[in-house]
């Protein structure tokens, strides 16, 4: 190009705009970032406003009126009572001990006995005044508190301590061989979560009480401990914890999108009736009207299905790419500080809820399962070929497989005197493998497996000399 | 023999000049290297003093900058030392002056040589003295930039110091121009790391772990083999500079030809007017003045912004972690070095001037420095854009990914910061060197403003336009080239409010946040003080008996055999109350609280009261009124103490047996057995008095303290504030302290005069930022003070939040007075 020539013009000015143009593009996506953020606020405004209007969200104020008129305070110093009790008992007895969350079978030796006989009797008024107590059916009322960091949540007691009380007294019937007494304290056990079920806002925590509950079931189907009549119970036990996940899913959803809803509120400046929930202050987390509307997205994706989809999983898979990059709904903002996206953030994410709540389902199936395949084994002598074959013979899809369709691991050994029932998570993933070899077949299981062994084979077991 | 016939070769040859000619040499460089060593010197200072007078308000960001400002400085010198003793001659030509003079160019080489490596030791020297005598040697930054730094043994950067030195002198002997002998330095500089890497790759497992020892003494030792090769190399390059210039070849008459004498030139004579706009004239002047330049500083910027945008969305990116981040810096380095070149370098004071003469106006010379440079950084802002909003690859969502709007005013910061340094130190090579410092002190400076002081976003962009602005403001007195005092005015005024004016909202908040009248404190002083001098000192805390002692669970953390849990479990079961729980003496010393102890305290005597419910046996009614008794003592003592929270967890305890006493045997067990408890509980005034007491006197003594000293239970706890941004929090605590003593007491008068409390209530709910929880929902609102306590199942929930269950029914159970 020769510039030495000044009627260059034409040329000069389209030289001078190539230079100009990019600082001008950066201006007007500026410009376009801030015009989307603010169409996304309005839009946000009115989606918001349609969710209050359809009862999708709640107020935490709506919520803890639902809470008291569902609740009844007349037991709730009774409960505080023994609860405070339990924790003191907790105190008490500080030592970790050998053996003591085994369950073992009636007549074999087992190290933590004494110390658990000791527990037993220290608790034996407790349990007679919580029995007296579970006689008033309706549920219990709750006071709204917050934690010390401001989460404010509407807190349910901790009932950890009273479930090991109960949890103590069922192994040391187990170990007595007391079938009565052992589904007695299940019963127990149970109804203590149900009378803490009136906050529609933690679900999850309900589940989590409901988890050694499930656990002391299948270990003790596991050890061939159970008459056919008590099986029964414990299935309607399993009934009434499963029944009760329809409408805990349905609370996840509107936990979440409550959630969501508050903060957008707070982004949008309104300081409204809304559900607050832990995330003080969104706008220092850098969170923007797109980012909401991401949240809501997701949130609204969830509140379409009826029911946990196994297909809304995998955000926290870190192998499932396709899976993951389907699942992005987020949005991604030009103009919010500091971040582009939204940070990761598992409280707000409905999908963690929805993973948890699909573990717990889970969890509830492997119990059914292992009842299930006890029952079999009682009524024909010998343990299943495959799950199969014992999916057919209870007749119900429920058994043997994971929510997403997965089987769950099964084997078994020694001319069927023993079985091995796992579980694979949706990712097929399972607590650890072990492996050896039996009879001369080489097998690989889980940890976490449960491990049954046939009736006669038990009884053969007590007939053996010392 | 004649002295004209003997061309001299050696200093020797002038016998008695030589030591004048040494000397002569040696004050020449010194004088051109001192106003280096005086300005980093002088920054350095600076930046001390400013940390050690804020570092208690600094946050880690800032501090980083300060830890690391000790080892930076050297480095900058050894890196600028070349630029300004080679590169700055040759500019102003000096050099081709010096190279005429009857002396051998190896002298001149060495005396710049022994000159800068003197600088050094003198940098090296000062920046120790100066780190040592603001403290920052006991700054405990282990986790900041400082750490990692410091991975690589001070001896080793010393000795990669002289290298950089070196490397510096080679890069700008070899060089026509400063710039690209700065550019040029830098990969130089890297040689010994990228060797040092290279090493630990092939020595053996590439991913075994490389202590900090090993490494900086592999560094140290592929330096010192260095040294000695780019010396050489850096004194042949300076000889060959300094020799005579070849003269010009004259054609052999057989390539010319008789024609050629009638030929056109290769090129036209350029016209008196080569473009018709200004701007036009400063793009081709950019772009052309230094090709090179532009496209490797280009290029670095446009490869960052490619760098950034992979971190979150290429995983195999998260093995180089340390690499990207580094390239993330150089292309920051380079951004600022751009803005460097807007009014230093390639004699653009000179061109400049040049403009001014022919009347090109002040504000079209401004914008077309920056021309060329915006235009880059805003493709490679652009492209970093198109490839976020791009389609999506496997985002690796943990990787936070900053916004265009981040990046484009990190950007911006940092290019305004160093243009406007590169007008107010003219010398390319000084600024060049402490634009970048600058600039980074400045995008900390602004970010802590916005993220530790909650600064608005808005008022930060202005201040950010401070710089250009300065420069802009500034332009005709640079065109000209008169800097005097309205020139160096503006800039200390522009320096003193880019520093000053991001703080004023804090200011402004901290001026506004509540506090206690002055009246209010003048009247409640004396009081206050009084009460204080007389406070019983003695406060003594809860213990806990030792009941399993030796305790082999809480050191061994072990699993115990059945047998001996069972007998350590009866042990416990079979203690007396005061077994467990120890009030120490004197018996009417003040209690300091244990939430804990009071909490288990409790817990058990709930327990010995269930046992009696479902036994009732006398056994066990002794047992609770002793449990009773020892609560009650428990709770008397507490409402000595001075500290606000003490007053709290007494309030808990009592509403606690209120409930128990409700039950008519225990009442009259106690009646009997234990009739101080009754009475206690029943001693309204002294309640109020004690609380009176204990605020005021937690006001006074706080209110005594450091400003950044606080007292568990005396002073306000951090929550309470929450709202308030972390940087300023602490500044704000006493006069907070003073806000809510003042509505405790308020809230106290409301309540012994039978009046309704909820304004009271209401004004402790929004001083204590509890804004974002409806008062009828929150700790102070009636729904909370209407539960019982024996219906709620955490007994001291809230308990660090003072007043709330002051004048709740609880306070009138056990008397004619009702509220």
């Amino acid at each position: 190009m020769n510039w030495k020539q000044p009627q260059n013009g034409p040329m000069e000015i389209g030289y001078r705009l190539a230079v100009c143009l990019p600082p001008l593009a950066i201006g007007v996506l500026l410009t376009l970032g801030f015009v989307r953020e603010q169409a996304a606020s309005v839009r946000l405004s009115h989606r918001i406003d349609a969710l209050r209007d359809s009862g999708n969200i709640i107020s935490t104020l709506t919520h803890l009126n639902a809470a008291d008129q569902a609740t009844s305070r007349d037991g709730a110093a009774a409960w505080t009572e023994i609860l405070s009790s339990a924790e003191a008992l907790q105190f008490l007895r500080p030592d970790r001990t050998t053996d003591e969350h085994e369950l073992v079978a009636p007549g074999q030796p087992w190290s933590a006995l004494p110390l658990l006989e000791i527990a037993n009797e220290a608790s034996e008024p407790l349990r007679e005044r919580q029995e007296f107590v579970l006689e008033d059916t309706s549920l219990v009322w709750k006071p709204f508190e917050m934690n010390s960091d401001w989460s404010a949540h509407a807190g349910p007691p901790d009932l950890d301590p009273l479930m090991d009380v109960l949890a103590d007294a069922f192994r040391l019937s187990v170990h007595a061989g007391n079938r009565d007494h052992a589904i007695r304290h299940l019963l127990m056990m149970d109804e203590t979560i149900r009378r803490f079920d009136s906050f529609k806002f933690e679900p999850l925590e309900t589940l989590d009480r409901a988890y050694l509950l499930n656990d002391l079931i299948r270990r003790s189907v596991a050890m061939s401990f159970w008459e056919p009549d008590h099986l029964a119970d414990l299935e309607q036990i399993l009934e009434r914890r499963t029944s009760h996940q329809g409408a805990l899913w349905e609370n996840v959803v509107e936990k979440s999108m409550s959630r969501v809803a508050a903060i957008a509120s707070v982004i949008l400046g309104e300081s409204a009736d809304a559900w607050f929930g832990y995330w003080r202050n969104p706008h220092q987390m850098g969170l923007s009207p797109l980012h909401v509307e991401g949240l809501l997205n997701r949130g609204e994706q969830l509140h379409d299905l009826s029911k946990p989809d196994i297909s809304i999983l995998g955000m926290r898979s870190n192998d499932d790419v396709d899976r993951r990059r389907q699942l992005m709904v987020e949005k991604t903002s030009l103009v919010s500080i500091p971040l582009a996206r939204n940070p990761f953030w598992p409280g707000i994410n409905p999908s963690y809820a929805a993973e948890r709540l699909i573990d717990h389902r889970n969890r509830n199936r492997w119990t059914k399962s292992a009842l299930a395949l006890r029952r079999f084994e009682m009524e024909n002598g010998r343990f299943p070929e495959n799950l199969f074959e014992l999916q057919r013979n209870v007749n119900s899809q429920d058994i043997g497989k994971t929510f997403g369709g997965h089987w769950f691991g099964y084997d078994r050994f020694a001319d069927d005197n023993e079985a091995f029932l796992w579980l694979y998570d949706e990712y097929g993933h399972s607590e650890g493998m072990r492996s050896g070899y039996s009879a001369g077949r080489r097998y690989e299981h889980s940890l976490d497996e449960l491990r049954f062994t046939s009736s006669a084979a038990d009884s053969e077991l007590s007939l053996l000399p010392e | 023999m004649s002295n004209t016939a003997v061309t001299p070769t050696r200093l020797d040859d002038f016998p008695a000049r030589g030591a004048v000619i040494w000397r002569a040499l040696l004050w020449k460089e010194i004088r051109q290297i001192k106003p280096l060593v005086w300005m980093l010197v002088g920054i350095s200072a600076l930046i001390f003093v400013i940390i050690a007078a804020t570092r208690r308000e600094l946050n880690i960001t800032l501090q980083a900058v300060g830890t690391i400002i000790p080892l930076v400085m050297p480095a900058l010198f050894a890196a600028g030392c070349g630029a300004i003793l080679v590169g700055q001659e040759k500019e102003t030509r000096t050099l081709t002056w010096l190279s005429s003079l009857p002396l051998p160019p190896k002298y001149i080489v060495t005396t710049k040589l022994v000159v800068a490596v003197g600088g050094l030791l003198i940098m090296w020297c000062a920046s120790i003295l100066l780190g040592s005598l603001v403290g920052l040697a006991e700054t405990t930054a282990s986790t900041t930039a400082f750490a990692t730094l410091q991975s690589i043994h001070p001896a080793t950067w010393f000795v990669h110091s002289i290298y950089v030195l070196l490397c510096g002198f080679y890069t700008s002997w070899r060089s026509r121009a400063a710039f690209p002998a700065l550019l040029g330095m830098i990969p130089l500089a890297a040689v010994p790391f990228t060797l040092a890497q290279l090493w630990f790759a092939v020595s053996g497992d590439p991913y075994r772990y490389v202590d900090s020892l090993e490494r900086s003494r592999v560094i140290a030792v592929l330096t010192l083999i260095a040294l000695p090769v780019i010396g050489w190399l850096t004194f042949r390059m300076g000889q060959l500079r300094l020799r005579p210039v070849a003269p010009e070849k004259v054609r052999r008459d057989a390539d010319s030809q008789a024609l050629d004498a009638w030929r056109p030139p290769d090129r036209l004579v350029p016209t008196e007017q080569p473009f018709r706009h200004f701007t036009s004239a400063f793009l081709w002047q950019a772009i052309h003045g230094a090709r090179l330049t532009v496209v490797a500083l280009g290029g670095t910027v446009i490869i960052g912004a490619v760098v950034l945008w992979s971190i979150a969305h290429v995983p195999a990116i998260g093995r180089w972690g340390d690499t990207a981040m580094g390239f993330i810096g150089l292309s920051l380095l380079a951004v600022s070095w751009m803005g460097v070149s807007a009014f230093t370098g390639d004699g653009a004071s000179s061109r400049l001037k040049f403009l001014a003469d022919r009347g090109v106006r002040p504000t079209q010379a401004w914008l077309g420095r920056h021309l060329v440079a915006s235009c880059v950084i805003s493709c490679a802002l652009l492209l970093y854009v198109a490839l976020q909003l791009g389609p999506r690859g496997d985002t690796n969502i943990r990787v936070p990914e900053p916004s265009f709007l981040l990046v484009t005013l990190c950007v911006v910061t940092v290019y305004g910061t160093s243009q406007w340094v590169s007008q107010v130190l003219p010398m390319l090579a000084a600024s060049a060197l402490v634009a970048p410092v600058l600039s980074a002190m400045t995008l900390a400076w602004l970010s802590a403003a916005r993220g530790q002081y909650g600064v608005s976003l808005g008022w930060l962009v202005m201040c950010g336009t401070i710089p250009w602005f300065a420069t802009w403001l500034c332009m005709p007195s640079y065109m000209d080239g008169r800097r005097r005092w309205k020139f160096w005015s503006g800039s200390l005024l522009a320096a003193t409010a880019l520093i000053a004016l991001p703080f004023v909202p804090v200011a402004i908040q901290i001026r506004q946040f509540p506090r206690m009248a002055s009246s209010q404190v003048r009247n409640l002083a004396p009081e206050a003080r009084r009460l204080s001098r007389d406070a019983d000192d003695r406060a003594v805390s809860i213990m806990f008996e030792p009941l399993d002692s030796p305790s082999l669970n809480d050191w061994m953390n072990a699993e115990l055999d059945g047998t001996e849990s069972a007998k350590r479990m009866k042990r416990r079961l079979s203690l007396d109350p005061s077994d467990i729980v120890d009030l120490p003496a004197p018996p009417n010393a003040p209690l300091r609280a244990d939430v804990n102890a009071a909490s288990i305290a409790i817990d058990l005597a709930t327990l010995s009261h269930l046992d009696w419910q479902v036994t009732r046996d006398a056994d066990t009614m002794s047992r609770v009124v002793d449990w009773v008794e020892l609560i009650s003592e428990m709770a008397s003592r507490l409402r000595r103490s001075i500290r606000w929270l003490d007053q709290e967890v007494a309030d808990r305890i009592e509403i606690w047996l209120t409930q128990v006493l409700a039950d008519d045997d225990i009442r009259q067990a106690l009646a009997t057995e234990e009739p101080m408890v009754l009475e206690r509980l029943r001693n309204f005034e002294g309640r109020q008095t004690a609380r009176r007491r204990a605020i005021l006197v937690s006001w006074m003594r706080d209110s005594e303290l450091e400003w950044d000293e606080t007292i568990h239970g005396v002073s306000p706890l951090e929550f309470w504030f929450r709202d308030i941004p972390q940087g300023y929090r602490r500044s704000i605590m006493k006069q907070g302290m003073g806000a809510v003593t003042s509505a405790l007491l308020a809230l106290l008068e409301s309540g012994n005069s039978g009046e309704d409390t909820t304004p009271a209530r209401r004004r402790l709910n929004e001083l204590i930022h509890l804004q974002s929880i409806d008062f009828d929902l929150g700790p102070y609102g009636d729904r909370n003070r209407s539960i019982t306590r024996r219906q709620s199942y955490r007994r001291f929930e809230n308990i660090a939040i003072p007043g709330i269950q002051w004048f709740g029914a609880w306070e009138y159970a056990f008397q004619e007075r009702q509220p």
